[in-house]
């Protein structure tokens, strides 16, 4: 065997290895969302809208991520059915929507009183409603710092980080507290299944290509990832539109990291939990419910979806670079061992390789180094086998979230192609674009 | 090149093959499920029909002598689902004549975990009441799956046994299992009471901690005279969630025991105490409740303050009273407390009817002298009235801060831009406590 050869072998051995870890994880996942449907989420959440047993819940948000009308989504999140809720909103210094905020909701300007558990800025101002149930601070800070100052006002032992401006879905928030409720191990973080708000009706793909084949990578990363990984001690990071933390494990790992955007933050927040709770010797989970909780836009444009994958790679890197002293420890289980070195070299580091891989395979077979049977094999595990997976998504989503039933063949080749080109051709401009 | 289009084409046909396949497949499938629909809605038909008349063995004989097993078992458990009393029963009856019952009793032991879960939701849905025993062992069952079914089961099925055998769970400390016990002493009504209140004097610390707690939604006179004694428990959860409860029983008789509990060694006591003193409403606790304003803890001084809030106008008094305080967390708790209480607004509203109260005017004052002027600046933007504006300006004749001084400017501006100045000078309550109109104004300078 010439070296040519052993090059392109390993480019096929390093695409045929991430890809059946990411059908485990899909295979995992899919075993979670059967338990979860065996256990009668669905059914049951709306009965715990009048319990007093249902811990009550902080939900955080930043104006600047709220796209449409202000006071109709704040209307939409205080309108959900949840016995004790209040919610904390940021804006920034000056921002016109403030006014309008205050105005509809009576809010009072406090001098308010509250624990300093974390450093953070101090407010410009502080509204409040007359229930308590709103409060609205300007700031001139980062949003990273934001979010530690919503911990020190949170006045509730739950709290949600909401960002993209999301529309939950009828009884998102019970369903997302009940694993925090239940006995066996600790409950870290929670987070749900998230679909377009373009998605009008749940069986058909929401309009626009970009949008659609965003999609269907969020499918994958959430179903065939996020929902498995936590059986095999993930996952090495989290975020979303809304996800549910335990305040007592913030404050403990020290809040979130300042100067960071909130996919960032929450990322980075996913390995110091981790982190605090192997410490402690805790047992816990992170968990993705298999159950669409919430819609939210999806990018339309190539420029919005660039924007948004590379925000995710810095997050990522960040979280991947702060918990390089996890890696190869015994002490941190399957996260130390498999997780994370995994995370670094199929994800931190895939785009770089995967181009690399590409091009070598490309010139090698140009250069009639390599035949065409080594070739098409790479190509099939590179581009089909991805494709497989990807199609397993939409499978699972189909059948577990009981979406997306009404175009079938269509579906299956979105997700197909998706894998084909989409998600390469993201990671070649990532890579050019920004060198991650 | 003749290979590669032999597979090409090879591959072609057989995705047309598995393609038409599927369909295939597919058509079938929902051939056999529309023929099973049919069948369930003439079996709803004849049992809803029959059954009242017939009773369940001649429904069985002479109308389904030899049914569609599932089909009919998917029917009798929808009915299970929406009947209740005789015909609950009847349908019971129809499920044991068919063996249902059985079979999935015998399934509550199989190895199989689905099978079990699945076998005692059934058995849950149906509501039969000698699946009791059973379920109870699948209580201590390894697989979470199959617990959480047991559990909906025994609720479910809401007799006391079951509920006596739910309350086995509550030793664990999970909350979802108190949560679905809760949810059957809610629905089972009086019956539970006999439950809950051998629970509050039960040996496990945590099944006592639930008592107290669900005591305050389902219990009544009785267990109120328990929480009292639970208010003296060794436990603290106990205490507090006992404390919590006498409050939303709204129970008037317990105020002496919760004005003890406000001296409780845990804050969790003396913090729920707080709030259920505020939920009782009575005038008489204002002192209490003042004292707790210096409590150690952030959350006691809180509760205590809102439960001032809670009393009308001695505990405005009271929090009045504090702004005075030695202690300075009791006077900024107060001052907050005020703030929210809407004091601004009150004495406004008095200013307007020309009516004078000294308290409030000097406790204004105070919050202005301890700094506290975001509150008043806001309100003085967003008043338009010229009378309540110079009302709150003279009364704060003297205190220096800059946000008063901008106060002030502003209101200089205002009335040199209009020399008539605002002729309705005892507007309405709205156009006075309106949202802040001149807070852009601000924000830009």
């Amino acid at each position: 065997m010439s070296v040519y050869h052993l090059l392109v072998y390993i480019a096929i051995s390093y695409y045929f290895f991430i890809y059946s870890i990411h059908l485990l994880h899909l295979a995992l996942g899919h075993g979670a969302a059967l338990k979860w449907k065996n256990m009668g989420y669905l059914e049951e959440a709306h009965r715990l809208t009048r319990s007093t047993l249902v811990p009550p819940i902080t939900l955080v948000a930043h104006l600047d991520a709220v796209d449409g009308d202000t006071v109709q989504w704040i209307d939409h999140l205080l309108g959900q059915r949840f016995p004790h809720l209040e919610l904390i909103l940021f804006a920034r210094r000056g921002d016109e929507r403030l006014r309008g905020v205050a105005e509809a909701y009576y809010l009072r300007r406090m001098d308010r009183v509250y624990r300093r558990f974390l450093p953070s800025p101090e407010p410009a101002a502080l509204y409040q409603s007359g229930d308590r149930r709103l409060v609205l601070a300007e700031m001139e800070g980062e949003k990273g710092h934001a979010l530690n100052l919503a911990l020190n006002l949170s006045r509730y032992p739950l709290f949600a980080v909401l960002d993209r401006g999301p529309r939950l879905e009828e009884d998102a928030l019970l369903c997302l507290i009940r694993p925090f409720m239940e006995g066996g191990s600790e409950t870290a973080a929670v987070m749900g299944v998230e679909i377009p708000s373009e998605m009008e009706e749940n069986y058909l793909l929401p309009g626009g290509r970009i949008a659609r084949f965003s999609f269907m990578e969020s499918l994958r990363l959430q179903l065939g990832y996020l929902a498995g990984a936590p059986y095999l001690g993930g996952p090495s990071v989290m975020s979303g539109s809304l996800i549910v933390y335990r305040k007592d494990d913030l404050l403990r790992a020290g809040g979130f990291r300042a100067g960071l955007s909130v996919t960032e933050a929450e990322m980075d927040m996913t390995i110091r939990l981790h982190r605090l709770l192997r410490a402690e010797r805790r047992r816990y989970r992170f968990v993705l419910l298999p159950q669409v909780t919430l819609r939210r836009g999806f990018p339309r444009s190539w420029r919005e979806h660039f924007r948004g994958y590379s925000r995710m790679r810095k997050g990522v890197a960040e979280a991947m670079w702060s918990g390089r002293d996890m890696l190869f420890r015994p002490r941190y289980g399957y996260l130390g061992m498999v997780q994370l070195p995994t995370f670094w070299l199929f994800v931190n580091l895939a785009p770089a390789i995967g181009l690399l891989s590409y091009a070598v395979a490309a010139a090698l077979f140009a250069l009639g180094k390599v035949g065409w049977l080594p070739f098409a094999a790479f190509l099939c595990v590179s581009s089909l086998y991805p494709g497989l997976v990807g199609a397993g998504a939409v499978f699972a989503a189909r059948r577990e979230l009981g979406i997306l039933k009404g175009q079938g063949i269509l579906l299956y080749a979105y997700a197909f192609l998706t894998q084909l080109w989409f998600r390469q051709l993201t990671a070649v401009a990532a890579f050019v674009r920004y060198g991650l | 090149m003749g290979t590669i289009l032999f597979y090409l084409l090879l591959f072609i046909v057989v995705a047309l093959a598995a393609s038409a396949f599927y369909l295939l497949v597919r058509i079938i499938g929902i051939y056999l499920r529309a023929r099973r629909l049919e069948t369930m809605r003439n079996y709803e038909t004849i049992l809803y029909a029959a059954l009242p008349k017939l009773g369940p063995e001649d429904t069985l004989r002479a109308l389904l002598p030899q049914p569609d097993s599932a089909a009919l078992e998917e029917v009798l458990l929808r009915m299970g689902d929406e009947a209740e009393g005789e015909w609950k029963e009847q349908v019971i009856q129809v499920y044991r004549i068919r063996g249902y019952a059985d079979k999935r009793l015998r399934q509550l032991r199989s190895h199989s975990k689905p099978r079990r879960s699945d076998a005692a939701r059934r058995l849950g849905r149906i509501g039969d009441p000698e699946a009791v025993g059973p379920l109870k062992d699948l209580l201590s069952d390894r697989r979470e799956e199959v617990r959480e079914a047991a559990l909906f089961a025994l609720g479910r099925i809401g007799t006391l046994p079951a509920l006596r055998a739910m309350c086995e769970m509550l030793g664990a400390g999970d909350r979802w299992a108190q949560e679905k016990i809760a949810e059957a002493m809610e629905e089972m009504g009086d019956e539970c009471h006999l439950v809950l209140c051998e629970l509050l004097q039960e040996g496990n610390a945590a099944c006592r901690a639930f008592a107290a707690e669900v005591a305050g939604t389902v219990g009544g006179n009785e267990e109120a005279l328990l929480l009292e004694g639970a208010l003296r428990d060794p436990e603290i959860d106990v205490r507090a969630r006992a404390a919590s409860s006498l409050g939303r029983l709204r129970h008037r008789a317990s105020r002496p025991a919760l004005r003890q509990a406000l001296k409780d060694p845990a804050w969790e006591v003396r913090c729920q105490a707080a709030k259920a003193l505020g939920l009782l409403g009575d005038g008489d606790d204002a002192l209490a409740l003042a004292d707790a304003l210096r409590d150690t803890s952030w959350w006691v001084r809180q509760n205590a303050a809102s439960a001032l809030q809670e009393l009308g106008e001695r505990g405005e008094r009271a929090l009045e009273a504090a702004l005075w305080d030695g202690d300075r967390f009791a006077r900024e708790t107060a001052a907050q407390a005020l703030e929210e209480a809407g004091l601004l607004e009150k004495l406004a509203m008095e200013m307007r009817e020309g009516r004078v109260d000294r308290g409030k005017e000097k406790a204004v004052r105070r919050l202005a002298e301890m700094g506290r002027v975001g509150c008043i600046a806001d309100f003085l933007g967003r008043s338009r009235e010229r009378a309540v504006v110079e009302g709150f300006l003279s009364l704060l004749a003297g205190v220096e801060h800059p946000e008063l001084e901008e106060a002030r400017k502003r209101a200089a501006e205002r009335e040199a831009a209009a020399p008539g100045g605002d002729k309705d000078g005892g507007g309405n309550a709205e156009a006075s406590a309106g949202p802040g109109d001149e807070r852009r104004e601000r924000g830009s300078e």
